[in-house]
This record gives structure tokens, C-alpha cells and sequence, in this order.
């Protein structure tokens, strides 16, 4: 039942998408009670463009999809910020620096930044959905000659459940960079919008006729999240969604990340809405 | 990555029917029901491979039908599908 593959035939397959490259854990930064960046530095440079994911390997274990929330112009490392939520995760919370581990990819497809250029951006995140978009913010930033106005509105449910909230200041001191953070209910402490995330797409300056929405977070705030952009007049061809699900192999074979006509790991992670608003239990 | 002690690679049998087939981790699943996850077996086979690959996803060897514990007939299905 376990057919084996001989290691010196896998390792010989020149272009094998199976094959993962070896890394070492560099840096472990705390970011919540239940969130941390890896940083990892690959044996050989690992480049992708942002949006695209990789398949992270813990030796022994097996492996998750994680989009990077690092700049796509760095390939000699790569942040990856994960939540404990299952086995794979859960080993990797308790690693420190210095351990090892492998990465596949990069896999799928990016933000189509060419859509985006000239453009004004709305960046709407929610939790540690705030990760791939961090990797699409740099990129963004990188080239304020070829991007409109970024606006980013993240929330999260508590001020202590917000993710790089040691970079606020710097982002929010950029310019064309606008950030908005919301937590969920009052805090003690906390001065910042109070509600839900999609409160905050009422108090800012919105123009959904030419802005593409890009929304990355919990299933539940990613569908309200996107009914209120329709609601607001942005339409589903500009909503751009992480329709993230169980991307198994990464290449479109094992069907495992099937959703209608998509397999999330080919011909996502991002989806525009118009293209799953049809399909069944998307929120999933 | 092989070279490391006391790893090795394996590959084992995987189905679209087992329950934790598209469930991700945190346990959101898409396919969480029985039916579903039959509908996704006939869909794949039937439609989606038809739709984005111009071919079914099925030869026809009839092994399915043969070890079927439940005794569920795939062509069986199909025709009442067709109806």
C-alpha cells in the first residue's frame, strides 16, 4: 500500500514538483498567541511572484500551503506567517531557528499586478490574511510609478490577534499607503476603529468603479467582505479573492482543492468572485 | 531534503471519498457530507474533465463495479443521472 520511492531516483528528477528544496529556519517572530513569522533562507533561491504559494515542508510530518508574506523581491529568503491550526502547523509553532525544513513551489498563480497598474488598490485583510497581502503591499510599494493609492483596511478580532503591528507606523507614514486597522469589539487601550472589518469600508474614501479589491482573511469575513464591496458597486470582476483550500500536490493533479471548474492550486489561490459566485459552498 | 536522517518518501493511496479529502486544517470542509463528496466523484469524472480537459476521467475497465463493497454500479448511476 506504501510503495516507496528510492530517495537517489526522486533527487535525480531534474524539475521534479515533488521535490522539495531544503531550508533552515532563521528567525521565528512571535506575532500573536497563535501567529508567528518563519523565516526561512532555502538552500538554493526560491523566487515567485506575489500571491503564487509554496508548500512547506516539516521533515517527518508533511507539508501545508502557505503564501509568502515577504517581498517577492527577495528569493534567498522567505517570511511565511502561520497560524496554529493543525498538525503541520502545530510542530512548526514549537520549532526554533536552526531547524530544518523543506519548500516546494512556487506554485500557482500571483496577483495579476498588470490588472492592478494605474490603478487606485483597496487591500482588505482580516486576521492572518494580512500575510499574503503583506507580500503584495511590498510589491506595491517597490513601484509607486507604476501603482495608484494603496488603501488597506485590516481588522482582526483583538488588538493582540493583529498581525506586524510593529510596522504600522512606517507603513502608515508612506506615501500612497493608507491604513486603516479595526478590532472587533473595545479594548482597553485601544484608540482605533471599533467593529468589524467591513465598518471600515464605510469611513473611507472608496471609488469602486476603478479600484480593484483584493481580500484575504477568514472564510466568514471574506464573505462579508465581498457582499458589502458588491453592495458598495464594486463588481465581481474586481474582487479578488484568496480562495484558499486543501492544495495537496500544487500542480492540478490530486484534485483535493477542486472547486467547480478550478483547481484552487492551478489556476488560483486567487480567484475573482465573478468566477465562483456560481459554485457552491465557496465560503468553505 | 532525502539525505536527512530519518526521513524517507513515501506515497500512499488517497480517495476523494474519505471525509478528510478537501477538509483543511482549523476543519472548514467544502465536502463534508457523503453526498458531496459522491456528487464531487461524478462531477470530476463526468464533467469537470470533460469541461477543462476535452476527456473523461474514466477508461472504462469496470474494476470500480467489481469491488464495490456497497454494490453501487457507477453505470448505474450514470443512467439514473441521465434521466
Amino acid at each position: 500500500m506504501t510503495p516507496e520511492s528510492a530517495p537517489a531516483e526522486a533527487a535525480a528528477l531534474k524539475g521534479n514538483p515533488y521535490r522539495p528544496v531544503r531550508a533552515v529556519l532563521e528567525e521565528v517572530i512571535e506575532e500573536t498567541s497563535t501567529i508567528k513569522t518563519f523565516r526561512i533562507k532555502p538552500d538554493e533561491p526560491v523566487s515567485f511572484a506575489t500571491g503564487q504559494f509554496v508548500e512547506l515542508a516539516v521533515p517527518g510530518l508533511g507539508e501545508a500551503p502557505f503564501t509568502p508574506s515577504s517581498s517577492p523581491a527577495v528569493s534567498d529568503r522567505m517570511d511565511l506567517t502561520v497560524m496554529r491550526a493543525g498538525l503541520v502547523t502545530e510542530r512548526l509553532h514549537a520549532l526554533e531557528a536552526g531547524a530544518e525544513l523543506g519548500v516546494r513551489g512556487p506554485l500557482g498563480k500571483g496577483y495579476p499586478l498588470d490588472e492592478f497598474a494605474g490603478r487606485p488598490i483597496l487591500v482588505l485583510g482580516g486576521g492572518v490574511g494580512f500575510a499574503p497581502l503583506r507580500s503584495l503591499l511590498y510589491a506595491l510599494v517597490d513601484d509607486p510609478k507604476r501603482f495608484g493609492r494603496i488603501l488597506v483596511c485590516y481588522g482582526a478580532r483583538t488588538p493582540e490577534d493583529l498581525v506586524y503591528r510593529q510596522s504600522y507606523e512606517e507603513w502608515g507614514a508612506k506615501k500612497g499607503l493608507e491604513l486603516h486597522v479595526s478590532v472587533d469589539k473595545e479594548a482597553p487601550g485601544w484608540k482605533g476603529n471599533v467593529g468589524v472589518v467591513t465598518t471600515l469600508l464605510d469611513k473611507v474614501k472608496l471609488d469602486p468603479k476603478t479600484m480593484p479589491a483584493v481580500v484575504c482573511g477568514p472564510p466568514i469575513m471574506m464573505k462579508f467582505g465581498t457582499l458589502k464591496l458588491i453592495e458598495l458597486g464594486f463588481p465581481p470582476e474586481s474582487i479578488y479573492l484568496s480562495m484558499e483550500k486543501n492544495m495537496s500536490c500544487g500542480v492540478g493533479k490530486c484534485g483535493h482543492c477542486r472547486v467547480g471548474p478550478y483547481f484552487v492550486c492551478k489556476d488560483g489561490p486567487v480567484l475573482t468572485y465573478a468566477q465562483v459566485k456560481d459554485i457552491p459552498r465557496i465560503w468553505d | 531534503m532525502e539525505d536527512a536522517s530519518g526521513v524517507k518518501r513515501f506515497a500512499n493511496w488517497d480517495s476523494c471519498l474519505y471525509p478528510s479529502f478537501a477538509r483543511v486544517a482549523g476543519g472548514a470542509n467544502p465536502r463534508e457530507r457523503r453526498a458531496e463528496r459522491l456528487l464531487n466523484r461524478f462531477e470530476k469524472k463526468f464533467s469537470f474533465f470533460c469541461d477543462t480537459m476535452d476527456a473523461l476521467a474514466c477508461t472504462g475497465c469496470g474494476r470500480c463495479v467489481e469491488a464495490c463493497a456497497g454494490k453501487i454500479d457507477l453505470r448505474e448511476v450514470l443512467k439514473e443521472l441521465a434521466r
